[in-house]
């Protein structure tokens, strides 16, 4: 994958618990789940939007690309 | 009500339908061969190719051949009911699109191009049942493939185009699924 996604930082920064990101964003646990994880295939632009307003970040926080061989 | 509402609703009863089919089938084909000689003449020749010249009855030996060869079509069919009723158990619990529904979609597909074989199999070797008390020469061997044969292949065709459809339909769903 050569996208990392730094949710869990975040939330750590933001001393937020997952569960109420998902409240808050208006997923599931298990959604949230699986973009931490990072087996979500796909994000939708409304659900960065609302974490990006609740967790006072930019997507380029979340969101971080890395070469393959830097793996 | 909403799709998925009535989908369980009705596959529900399906399933119930189904169960009931997978011990009639096998019965009404015991009983058939078990009591053949005493059933009337136009519920025999619906299931049978060849007539004798002189009606006799048939032997113990014939009826046990007969119902041995009757099996034949008899597991694919079973084997078919009990696929589609897999297919309509998923569905009762509201799992439409899944892996399982591909296989099984393509299996009963495979049953049914199965049943068209065996079914040929089993006309002929009951056309030569009907006629084996026949003097030498009236014998009979009919091989064909009817218009119900036809279809059923057509149908199974129909099936195996649709497990494809379904498995583009699973992928989405998984897309959908993994979609934060």
């Amino acid at each position: 994958m050569t996208i990392n996604i730094n949710l869990d930082v975040i939330l750590a920064k933001r001393k937020m618990k997952s569960n109420e990101l998902a409240r808050l964003v208006g997923i599931t646990e298990q959604n949230l789940s699986i973009l931490k994880t990072g087996k979500a295939r796909a994000i939708r632009i409304s659900t960065m939007d609302a974490i990006c307003r609740h967790l006072e970040c930019q997507p380029g926080d979340i969101l971080e690309y890395i070469k393959d061989d830097q793996e | 009500m909403d799709n998925l509402s009535k989908i369980k609703i009705f596959s529900k009863q399906f399933y119930f339908l189904l169960s009931f089919l997978l011990i009639a089938i096998p019965l009404f084909n015991i009983g058939f061969w078990t009591l053949i000689n005493y059933l009337p003449e136009t519920l025999i020749n619906i299931n049978t190719a060849g007539n004798p010249i002189t009606p006799t009855k048939l032997t113990i030996e014939l009826q046990l051949i007969g119902f041995i060869v009757s099996l034949l079509p008899l597991a694919a069919l079973l084997y078919c009911i009990i696929n589609i009723r897999k297919l309509f158990s998923f569905y009762s619990k509201g799992v439409i699109f899944s892996f399982e529904h591909v296989i099984l979609f393509k299996k009963t597909a495979r049953a049914l191009m199965l049943w068209v074989v065996f079914k040929i199999v089993y006309d002929s070797a009951v056309s030569v049942i009907f006629t084996f008390s026949n003097p030498p020469g009236q014998r009979l061997l009919k091989i064909g493939l009817s218009s119900g044969e036809i279809t059923t292949l057509f149908v199974g065709g129909i099936i195996f185009i649709i497990a494809w459809v379904m498995d583009e339909g699973r992928i989405l769903n998984e897309e959908k699924e993994l979609t934060v």
